[in-house]
C-alpha cells in the first residue's frame, strides 16, 4: 500500500515537473504582468498590441525578463502606496486599482522616480532592440509606443507559430505599428498654421510699432 | 576780425553738417515709412481676421476640400513605414458562440489604411480608417487609435475624426443605427447604443472596456465644426463579427 501511495506521489510530481518545463511564457503573460503592476489600461492595450504582432520576435526566457522588470517597477514604485506598503495612500493591491487609483499613486511620485521608470523602460526596450518612446501627454498620463524592425538576430525564437510569420520576421524592413498617440485626439480644423501666423503678426507689429516710434523721435530730434 | 571769421566759418560747418544729416534721416524716413506701415496693418490684419479664420476654416475646408501637399504624399506613400516591410499577417484564435476558431488578421503599421465605416442613416459612406490618430493621419481619413484593440478583437475600438471632414455626419448617428467596420480580414456591425459628449481630459470612453464596442468621436462645439475641448462619442454594441479568408502571397 505504501509502496503504491509513494508510486502514485512520484508519478505526480514528475507530472507537475514535467507541465512546469514544458511551460513556455507567452506575451500574453506580460500583458498580464503589466496588468498586476497597475500600468495604466491605455499603455497596457499599447503593450498588448505592440506583441500581439510581434510575439514571434521574442522567446519564452525574454518575456520571463520583461515579467521580472515589470514586478520589479510594481515592487518599486506602485507597491509602497498600495495596501500593506510603506507609504500607503490606496487601500488596494497593485493588482486591483482602478485607472483613478493609478492616477492617485502616480501623483506622489517624485519627478526623478517617473522619470527612473521612463529609463527602465527604455533600457528594456533597448535590450531586445526595440525603440520604447514615452511621451507625457498631460500630467497624470503617459503614451508609450514601441518599434521594431524585424530581424533575424531577434526574431530567432522558440515560438515562432507559423512559416509566413518566421518568413516575415527574417526581413530586415519594417515600421511602427504603434506611436505616442493622445488617448483623445483633436478632431477639429488643424489651428497650428493660423496659431504661428498670428504669433508672427504678433511680432512683427512689435518690431513695426517701436520702428515708427524711433523714427519719430529721431524727427522730432 | 579773425576771430569773427572764424565763428563764422565754424556756424557755416555746423548748418551745413545738419542739412545733409536731415537730408539723409528724411529720405530714410520717406523709404522706411511706408514699409513700417504696411507692417502693421498687415498684422493688424493677421491678428484680427485669426480668431475668424479659425471658426470657418473648417467651412472652408468642407467647401474647397483643402489638402495640404504633406498629406497628399502620405495618400501614396505612408512615411511610418519602410517601403518593403513585410505584411503583419498572424493567426488568432477567436471564441465564437463559446467555440474556439482560428482567423487571421492582418495588422497595420502606423498610418496604413485599416478599414471602411459605414452608417447609411447617418449618411457616412465608405469613410476610410488608418492605423493612428496623429494630426497627418486625420487629416486623410478617420484614425484607430493604437491604445484601443485592433478591430475584431475583444474590448474597444477607438475611431476618431474630424467634424469637418470624415466625422462631418456623425452627429446624425442616433441610437439603434446600424454601423458595419470592414478590413480586409473581417466585417464588424454594431448598433448604436449610447450618445455621450466628454471632455477631452476624461479617457473613460477611449479606454479598453470588457464588452465588445465601437466608440467613434469627434469634436463637439455645440453643433458648430472647428476645434472643442469636448468631444461627441457615438457607442456601438457588436452585433456580429464575419471573418474573412485572407489571401497571402506564397
Amino acid at each position: 500500500m505504501i509502496k503504491k501511495i509513494s508510486a502514485i506521489a512520484a508519478a505526480a510530481v514528475m507530472a507537475a515537473t514535467m507541465s512546469i518545463a514544458a511551460y513556455a511564457t507567452t506575451y500574453e503573460d506580460a500583458v498580464k504582468a503589466a496588468k498586476e503592476a497597475g500600468v495604466q489600461s491605455n499603455n497596457v492595450q499599447e503593450l498588448d498590441n505592440f506583441l500581439q504582432v510581434h510575439k514571434d520576435c521574442f522567446t519564452s526566457a525574454q518575456y520571463d525578463e520583461m515579467i521580472a522588470d515589470l514586478n520589479n517597477i510594481r515592487d518599486t514604485y506602485v507597491a509602497p502606496y498600495c495596501k500593506g506598503g510603506a507609504k500607503q495612500v490606496i487601500d488596494k493591491t497593485p493588482a486591483e486599482l482602478t485607472e483613478a487609483d493609478k492616477i492617485a499613486v502616480g501623483k506622489n511620485w517624485t519627478e526623478d522616480e517617473k522619470k527612473a521608470i521612463c529609463d527602465d523602460l527604455i533600457a528594456l526596450g533597448k535590450r531586445y532592440d526595440v525603440v520604447v518612446t514615452i511621451t507625457n501627454v498631460d500630467k497624470a498620463h503617459y503614451a508609450v509606443a514601441a518599434e521594431h524592425k524585424h530581424s533575424g538576430d531577434s526574431s530567432n525564437n522558440s515560438n515562432s507559430s507559423s512559416k509566413k510569420d518566421s518568413s516575415s520576421s527574417s526581413k530586415a524592413a519594417g515600421g511602427t505599428t504603434t506611436k505616442s498617440d493622445n488617448p483623445v485626439a483633436d478632431t477639429g480644423a488643424e489651428a497650428e498654421t493660423s496659431n504661428t501666423a498670428a504669433a508672427v503678426a504678433a511680432v512683427a507689429l512689435a518690431a513695426a510699432g517701436l520702428g515708427v516710434v524711433v523714427m519719430a523721435k529721431k524727427n522730432r530730434a | 576780425m579773425s576771430k569773427a571769421f572764424s565763428s563764422k566759418g565754424s556756424g557755416e560747418h555746423t548748418h551745413k553738417h545738419g542739412t545733409s544729416s536731415s537730408k539723409v534721416l528724411r529720405t530714410f524716413t520717406y523709404v522706411l515709412t511706408p514699409f513700417l506701415v504696411l507692417i502693421v496693418l498687415c498684422s493688424l490684419a493677421v491678428l484680427v481676421l485669426h480668431k475668424p479664420y479659425k471658426e470657418y476654416k473648417p467651412y472652408l475646408d468642407v467647401a474647397f476640400g483643402a489638402t495640404p501637399m504633406e498629406v497628399r504624399n502620405l495618400r501614396t506613400l505612408n512615411k511610418y513605414k519602410d517601403d518593403d516591410a513585410p505584411d503583419q499577417i498572424k493567426e488568432i484564435e477567436v471564441e465564437v458562440n463559446g467555440k474556439q476558431e482560428k482567423h487571421t488578421i492582418v495588422y497595420p503599421y502606423y498610418g496604413d489604411f485599416y478599414a471602411t465605416i459605414n452608417c447609411e442613416a447617418a449618411g457616412m459612406k465608405d469613410i476610410p480608417v488608418y492605423s493612428g490618430t496623429a494630426n497627418d493621419v486625420l487629416e486623410y481619413g478617420a484614425g484607430w487609435y493604437n491604445g484601443s484593440v485592433y478591430i475584431g478583437r475583444p474590448g474597444n475600438v477607438v475611431i476618431a475624426g474630424h467634424n469637418h471632414k470624415d466625422f462631418y455626419n456623425l452627429p446624425k448617428c442616433e441610437i439603434g443605427d446600424i454601423v458595419t467596420l470592414e478590413t480586409v480580414y473581417c466585417k464588424c456591425t454594431y448598433i448604436v447604443n449610447d450618445r455621450v459628449v466628454f471632455h477631452e481630459k476624461d479617457y473613460t470612453y477611449v479606454y479598453p472596456t470588457d464588452d465588445d464596442r465601437l466608440t467613434m468621436y469627434t469634436c463637439w462645439n455645440n453643433g458648430k465644426l472647428g476645434m472643442s475641448e469636448y468631444r461627441l462619442a457615438i457607442i456601438c454594441k457588436l452585433e456580429d463579427i464575419e471573418w474573412k479568408e485572407v489571401k497571402t502571397e506564397e
